[in-house]
This record gives structure tokens, sequence and C-alpha cells, in this order.
């Protein structure tokens, strides 16, 4: 065998056996909580870590709550913005704004934290709960508000994630071959109904897998969330009520704890969040290899 | 005329389109903005050269921080840059069939693990040996780090055109040779690209350090000592009740997003420049 496949051979060996100590470990420290609670730490409201009582459900809520709306605004908007860079845009812009959101995504993560600290949760707590006072009847935007909420979680995830989305569907867009467009404008097509006829069906396929990442970017984000999402471990269905993610409190409690069985409980946090990114992204990956345009 | 539904309905999404833009690239500006308005403050020589004061006296800095960082980045860089490059390399130039198809799934799955889970194993492993340390820290942001240096080299390697390999061969160059001197030298900018590229993702990653390095006021000594880095001080400070710990958080901030743009502007230039001739 040639001497360079060899040991690039053996690295690639290597990097599986990491990933098998990964899992393996993951699954071994997390064993002591699985074997005390079984099913009841998956769905068990209780958190605490005094009365070593740990059930997971308040962050899983909280993680499926922040991460579903955050990715309904980010397919709305995206769909949007994509459909501007690439069909209003001067074409000479196109390059530009599409390098500008991409450089966004490169913003590290506790940097929109701080952002938000000072920004999004002050207009939670002096605008968005005030102009939705109104409307506090209905069970969401009910009860009073710090501004640390599962709301300023949503807008910074938001935030995060639509970039991701939409250079997805950017790209995807831009792939549609220009003679199938022409088609439809010689019909007597209108802008709007060429996307709609012809470019939306055949990029429906690259669009979701842009989306499911963004998703899955969602569910895992660690930061952004812990520094305004109020930390607290209940299920509510308001969205001004602080609550707590899956990430946010392995971040939050792992330097608190002593106990074994709290040690455990965190990183059996952590096996549910890698199981639950591990099925986002291999949707993901199944997709975007029937990805065909053109 | 009247106009109709039609290109009302046009109209309608034309606007809807500008308006999304405005929602995503406002916000936008407006963390960018921010960061430049509070951070600029603080920016100073004192801020990169001397260890934090006391809360009474006002300045201080973050040179631990700096420090922490630079070795922690140095470790992922250890551990990512070897391991992720002969992956990458033995993906694009031997592997073959269903292994090179489970090494490319493996390599999506961990790039798609959310990073603070790569800071839970570190600790499974390294910090329940060493304790918290600059080396557990490191070990976490490599971890993070292999699946874009795999990735790009492997993406790299295969850009070299099959004329320029057949060429060394047909010397009757030895494979290994054609792949390190010829495939490697050609694709070198790109490779040392990704690279760089890698660095700017993990430089601030702040998760899994948060559980990893423990993050005090001293300068590491070592790397099995407890370390900081920039992000980890964005983060404290950020939460703290003090004016002037936000000041830093803010500087500290701008500090950091200068460092990943200039190096993602400057690979993107870098790539240009070679894309040329």
């Amino acid at each position: 065998m040639d001497p360079l496949e060899s040991l690039s051979l053996f690295f690639s060996v290597m990097l599986i056996i990491v990933v098998l100590l990964f899992m393996g470990s993951m699954v071994l420290y997390s064993l002591p909580v699985f074997e005390k609670f079984g099913i009841k730490f998956i769905v068990g409201t209780e958190w605490n870590p005094r009365k070593d009582i740990f059930g997971a459900l308040p962050f899983v809520w909280g993680t499926f709550i922040t991460s579903t709306i955050a990715i309904v605004f980010a397919i709305v908007i995206s769909y949007g913005a994509a459909y501007f860079i690439v069909e209003i845009a001067p074409p000479k812009l196109r390059e530009f704004l599409s390098s500008v959101i991409e450089l966004i995504v490169a913003i590290p993560s506790v940097i929109i934290g701080l952002w938000g600290i000072f920004y999004v949760v002050p207009l939670v707590r002096d605008f968005l709960k005030p102009l939705s006072s109104p409307l506090s009847f209905i069970p969401f935007l009910s009860g009073e508000t710090s501004g640390y909420s599962l709301m300023a979680a949503i807008i910074v995830l938001t935030l995060m994630i639509t970039p991701i989305s939409t250079s997805f569907i950017k790209n995807a867009l831009e792939s549609v071959p220009m003679e199938l467009k022409e088609a439809a404008y010689a019909l007597g097509a209108t802008r709007y109904e060429v996307f709609k006829i012809v470019s939306k069906p055949l990029t429906r396929r690259a669009a979701l897998a842009g989306i499911i990442l963004a998703y899955g970017r969602a569910v895992g984000e660690t930061m952004a969330v812990v520094m305004v999402v109020g930390n607290t471990p209940n299920i509510s269905l308001s969205l001004f009520n602080p609550g707590y993610t899956l990430a946010a409190v392995i971040a939050n409690e792992f330097l608190e704890a002593t106990s074994v069985l709290h040690i455990s409980a965190l990183i059996a946090l952590g096996v549910i969040l890698f199981v639950w990114s591990l099925v986002v992204n291999t949707l993901a990956i199944l997709i975007m290899k029937r990805v065909r345009i053109g | 005329m009247r106009p109709s539904l039609r290109s009302l309905t046009d109209k309608f999404y034309t606007a809807f389109a500008i308006f999304a833009f405005l929602i995503l690239i406002i916000p936008l500006l407006h963390i960018i903005l921010s960061i430049i308005m509070n951070g600029i403050k603080r920016l100073d020589l004192e801020l990169i050269t001397s260890p934090p004061k006391s809360l009474l006296g006002s300045g201080g800095g973050i040179l631990h921080a700096i420090i922490g960082t630079a070795m922690v980045v140095f470790i992922a860089m250890l551990i990512s840059l070897p391991l992720g490059f002969f992956v990458g390399l033995y993906l694009a130039e031997f592997a073959k069939g269903k292994f090179a198809h489970f090494l490319r799934t493996l390599i999506s799955v961990l790039a798609g693990i959310p990073s603070i889970i790569a800071g839970v194993f570190a600790y499974t492993v390294i910090v329940v040996v060493y304790g918290f340390s600059a080396l557990a820290g490191g070990f976490a942001l490599g971890i993070i780090a292999i699946p874009y240096v795999a990735r790009s080299t492997e993406e790299a390697l295969g850009s070299v055109p099959m004329e320029i390999k057949e060429a060394g061969f047909s010397l009757g160059i030895e494979r290994w040779k054609v792949v390190l001197f010829i495939d490697v030298g050609y694709a070198k900018s790109r490779i040392i690209a990704g690279f760089l590229l890698a660095l700017a993702r993990v430089i601030g990653e702040t998760a899994p350090l948060l559980i990893t390095i423990l993050g005090g006021i001293n300068i590491p000594s070592n790397i099995f000592s407890p370390a900081n880095a920039i992000p980890l001080v964005i983060y404290q400070y950020a939460l703290s009740p003090f004016r002037i710990w936000h000041n830093i958080a803010w500087s500290a901030a701008l500090l950091l997003m200068i460092i990943v743009l200039v190096i993602n502007l400057g690979v993107r230039y870098y790539l240009k420049i070679k894309a040329i001739y």
C-alpha cells in the first residue's frame, strides 16, 4: 500500500475512534441518571438539583418552543429576503448583499448574546410587552415580563439562523435555469408568478435542506440563548415568561454541579440534545443528497 | 387602466420581499454599529496589555483572556490540523465506496453537533483527569474544528485538475509524491484558507469553554492550569452588574469581531488574488 495512503487511513481510523469514544463516554456518564429515573428523566417536570430530582421536560419544552417559532419566522423572512436578493435587487449588488449576509453567520454567538442583553431584552420589556398587552388574553402573550424571556431568545435565534436559510434559498433560486424563467415570462407571467410556478417548486428540496440545517443550529445554540432566556426551568405557554433550554442549562449548571447524579443528569441532557440534532442533521443530509436542479 | 389583481399581487410580494430583507439586515447592521459604538471607548492599549484590575479602579484589561485564547486556539489547531488534513486528503485521493461514504457522513455528523456537546465530551475525557484547564478547552475546540478542516482540505484537493496529476504520473513519480508535492502544492493556498477559516470559526466559540477552562482572572502558566478566553470574558462581564465591566465586554466583543472579520475577509481577498492566475 502507498505510504501516504496508510498514513491518511491511520488518521481516518483515529477520527472514527474519537467519535466512538465521544458517544461512548457520553452514554456512560449519563447512565446513572437513566438508571435511577428511567423514562421519568425525560418526561419529568421537576428539576431540583438540591433534592437530587431531575426531570428534563422543562428544557425539552424550552428548546422546542424557541427553535420551532424561530424557524417559522426564519422561513418567512428568508424566502422574502432571498426573493429580494435574486429577483429584485440590482444584479451588481447581489454578490455584495449575499456576502454581507454570509459574514453575519461568522459573528460569534456570544456577541449576539451581548447585544441581546442590552437591546433585545429592553425591547421585549418596554416595547413588545406594552404593544401586545391588549392581546394578553392569548396564552402565548399573557403575563408580566422582565424582558429575559422565551420571546427574547426567539428573537436572537431568528436573527442567527435566518442568514443560513436565506443563503441556501438564494443559491437555489440562482441556480434555476434562465430559459425556464424566460419561458414563463414569455407567457405573460409576472415576476411573482414566475417565482411561484417555476422557481419555488424547482428549489423546494434545496430550500428544505437549508431550513432544516438552520433549525438544527437553533436547537443547539447556547450562548445567545443562555444570555437572554431568563434561565428558569418552567413549562409555560407565555412567551413573555422566562424559560430554559437544554444547551443553556448545561452551560449554566456544569461548573456548579458537585453531586455525581447532577453531573450525570447534565450529561444526559447533552445526550438528548445530541440525538435531537443528529436526527435533524441526518434529515438535512438525506434531503441534500437528492437535490438536483436544472 | 386599472391595475389588475395579478399585478397588485406581484406588487404586494415585491413590497413583502423588501420588508423581509430589511427585517433581516437592519438588526444585523444594528449589531455591528452598536458593537463599534460601545466598544470603541475602551479599545485601547491598556485593554490588550494589562490584566484585569480590581473593581474599584477603572481601567484594566483582558491580557489574561488574550493569552488564554491564544493557548486554547493553538491546542485546538494542534489537534485539528493534522487530523482534519489527513482525513480530507484520504477522502480526496484514496477513499472509495462505502468506507468513503461512511467517513463523509461521520464528518457531517460531527459538523452538526452543537458546540456545547463538544465541551461535555472534553469534560468527560480531559477535565475528569486533568481538571479544568486550557488543555480541555483546546481539546473541545479541536473536535469542533476537525470537520471544517477535513471538508476544506478535501474540496481544495478535489479542485486539482486531472492533467496536472497525470503529468506527474506520466513521469513515473510514485503516488504519494504526486499527491504530496503536486496536488497539495497546487491546492496549497486553498488548504491554508481552510485552516484559517476553521481558526476563525473556533476563536469565538464560548459554550464549550464555559464548562472546560473555568475562566478566572489569572494568566495561565501552562496548559494544565485553568484559563480564560476573550469570548468567555465577554460573557462573564456582560452578566455582571458593573458598568465598567460592561464597557470591557463591548470592547472585547469589538476586538473579537475585528479578528474574525479580518480573517474572513482576508481569506476571501487572498483567494481572489490567487484565482487570477
